[in-house]
């Protein structure tokens, strides 16, 4: 099997804030080969963002840091890599798409101008009518109808979804090996959301890139990815193939998290909410982040007491939970008990 | 646009409109004009007689029509004082306001918008604490203290700085005027520019030309100055027409003959016509001088068409 493309291992990104320091990202490994599409889950506030910015190198500096772990890209660790060199990378080999459009884009720019700029950055000699060309392709391939005459025009004068598809040209302009995709749709209409999910699946194929597309959306990560990582509190709770991990999830976050999602061909089965909210980055609850929702946990004292390691639970799937082997017959106790209250 | 402009520029009528009453009532209940421009033994009926002259015995609704209907012509009446057509005298004065206005403002745009930029860079350093403690420094100091201090320490102590009085097309009487307007606008535009720039540094787009590998000079030109500008072209267009209508502090501290030293002396001699002559002049270069920042605006910032509002 030949390397990852990025292998990610116990990053850990802290936030300062007025309140204390907040561990944003706790020992978050993972790795993306080649091509695949990795889909990352998780609530508000789970570690998502902070953790890809971390990849990126484009954390606020002054709030933020990685504490500690390595971001291997192509085998090279690049948090420790210049900041001339990780700019050579974004953009290049790294191309990113961002949660809300309509403030992602420069306004007082036309989007011609922050395309072409896209294209430049990482091309040596390139005329400005080469450049040119390529960001009216760029704009054509991602669906932008009349891209000539649209290079002209300003942000204001696009629509939400068709200013989230100047943002994937811009992203894909350098045929980046990783495009990472940060809640690409959530700002978006739903009747816009699945062509931009289209779209970037084009993007995907036209550039061989390896996407990592984070949403809270489990209905687009079982559409688009491979495989996936769920997230809790800034850790990874769950991961594995997309196909396995939502069908007999071994964590009892991610059984939470399916159980919450209506579904169209289950009529009448009630919805099921996790209780309580997660906890905030300042007061993480002591042993598995979850015990306090955890339904299954019991107050066992070890819930409380002992952090779970992200564990080998068989067939390329990893969880954090001690009692991960009981997950599947607690799910099937819990549909089955729902049926009868039904 | 051309009708929007058109309505904009409308607007601007009824403004001065309100400023000529205000005017013309103020220096009709700052007093008798005659009490000043007649010797104190002067009698009752020479009294009557200046007044009649002067046109002070009408009614003022008549007394200020024939203000209006003149201003309307350019002419603004005559001085009491000088005899002489108020509105010659006050364009006398005008280029020396002009030339210490263009030089305290060039000042605080060369030291105020790279001061606000690199403090705004350097957030939470000591470089930013300098400049935000300058700024405090500058804005809380009184131009005429800051100009008897400069009267004192430079202008006594160095031969060569003037303590007063202007020679056209004379830097070294320029100096002492200018530095001690400049400060308090240095200080606003420091500010201003820091907050404005701090605040689109965070925004998301910034990442986004992060997120491109452009270099960082692309960054802070392209993306976030030219953004952050916008918001203190104001600022600057109001000190502007601050600085038009005249320092009068300091024009009276270093004896500069600009406006705002007419001004003064106007109104204290009662000198009605001049005094609304430059009040008005002021009024209505200020007006246009907002009115060119609505324009600056709408060049700087695609989403702004005047009067359809603000989109996306």
């Amino acid at each position: 099997m030949p390397d990852p493309i990025l292998k990610v291992s116990g990053l850990t990104t802290d936030i300062s804030t007025p309140y204390g320091v907040i561990r944003a990202a706790r020992d978050i490994s993972f790795h993306l080969d080649r091509g695949e599409t990795l889909g990352i889950v998780g609530e508000s506030g789970s570690g998502k963002t902070i953790s890809v910015l971390s990849v990126l190198g484009l954390l606020p500096s002054r709030y933020a840091q990685i504490t500690r772990g390595t971001v291997e890209f192509n085998g090279q660790d690049i948090t420790k890599a210049s900041k001339r060199k990780l700019r050579k990378l974004r953009g290049k080999e790294l191309g990113v798409v961002f949660q809300d459009p309509m403030t992602s884009l420069n306004p007082v720019v036309t989007i011609g101008t922050q395309l072409i700029e896209a294209v430049e950055a990482h091309v040596g000699d390139m005329t400005t009518e080469e450049a040119k060309a390529r960001a009216v392709e760029l704009l054509s391939m991602v669906g932008v109808p009349d891209a000539v005459q649209r290079l002209d025009q300003f942000p204001h004068e696009f629509s939400g979804g068709m200013k989230q598809r100047a943002m994937i040209a811009m992203a894909i302009a350098n045929r980046p090996e990783v495009l990472i995709a940060d809640e690409p749709t959530t700002a978006l209409d739903v009747t816009i959301q699945a062509q931009i999910l289209e779209v970037l699946q084009v993007a995907q194929r036209e550039t061989d890139a390896a996407l990592i597309l984070i949403t809270h959306d489990l209905g687009v990560i079982a559409e688009m990815a491979d495989r996936v990582l769920v997230m809790y509190s800034g850790r990874v709770v769950e991961s594995g193939p997309v196909g396995d991990v939502f069908h007999d999830p071994k964590h009892p976050y991610t059984v939470g998290l399916l159980s919450s999602l209506p579904s169209l061909d289950s009529d009448g089965q009630r919805l099921v909410p996790i209780p309580g909210t997660p906890p905030g980055g300042l007061s993480v609850p002591t042993g598995c982040a979850f015990h306090p929702r955890c339904e299954m946990s019991n107050e066992r004292q070890l819930c409380s007491s002992t952090l779970p390691e992200l564990t080998n639970v068989g067939n390329a799937r990893l969880a954090a939970c001690h009692f991960s082997d009981e997950v599947t017959d607690w799910r099937k106790a819990m549909i089955a008990g729902d049926r009868n209250d039904a | 646009m051309r009708g929007a402009f058109l309505r904009r520029f409308l607007q601007i009528i009824p403004v001065l409109i309100l400023i000529s009453i205000v005017t013309f009532s103020v220096t009709r209940l700052s007093g008798d004009p005659t009490t000043l421009l007649l010797p104190l033994d002067a009698t009752e009926e020479q009294r009557e007689n200046l007044r009649e002259q002067l046109g002070l015995n009408e009614p003022l609704p008549v007394q200020y029509l024939s203000f209006v209907g003149g201003v309307l012509q350019g002419d603004f009446g005559e001085s009491f004082r000088y005899r002489q057509p108020a509105l010659e005298i006050v364009m006398e004065r005008v280029p020396a306001t002009l030339e210490l206005a263009a030089a305290s403002l060039a000042l605080a745009l060369v030291v105020g918008l790279p001061a606000g930029v690199i403090s705004a860079m350097r957030h939470g350093t000591a470089t930013d604490g300098v400049v935000q403690f300058g700024a405090f420094i500058g804005q809380a100091m009184p131009p005429f203290y800051t100009g008897l201090l400069l009267l004192v320490f430079l202008g006594i102590n160095v031969d060569w700085i003037p303590t007063g009085g202007r020679e056209p097309g004379s830097l070294r009487h320029l100096l002492l005027p200018a530095l001690t307007l400049a400060p308090f606008m240095i200080a606003i535009i420091a500010r201003f520019t820091r907050s404005s720039v701090l605040d689109v540094m965070s925004r998301d787009y910034v990442r986004t030309a992060r997120s491109k590998g452009i270099s960082e000079r692309r960054v802070m030109t392209r993306h976030v100055l030219r953004n952050a500008l916008i918001p203190v072209i104001t600022v600057i267009g109001l000190q502007v027409g601050a600085l038009l209508g005249g320092a009068v502090i300091t024009e009276v501290v270093f004896g500069w003959p600009g406006i705002g030293r007419l001004a003064v002396t106007s109104v204290l001699q009662r000198d009605f016509p001049v005094v609304q002559a430059v009040v008005m002049l002021t009024a209505v270069v200020f007006v246009f001088v907002n009115l060119i920042v609505d324009l600056l605006y709408t060049w700087m910032d695609p989403r702004i068409d005047l009067y359809e509002g603000t989109k996306g």
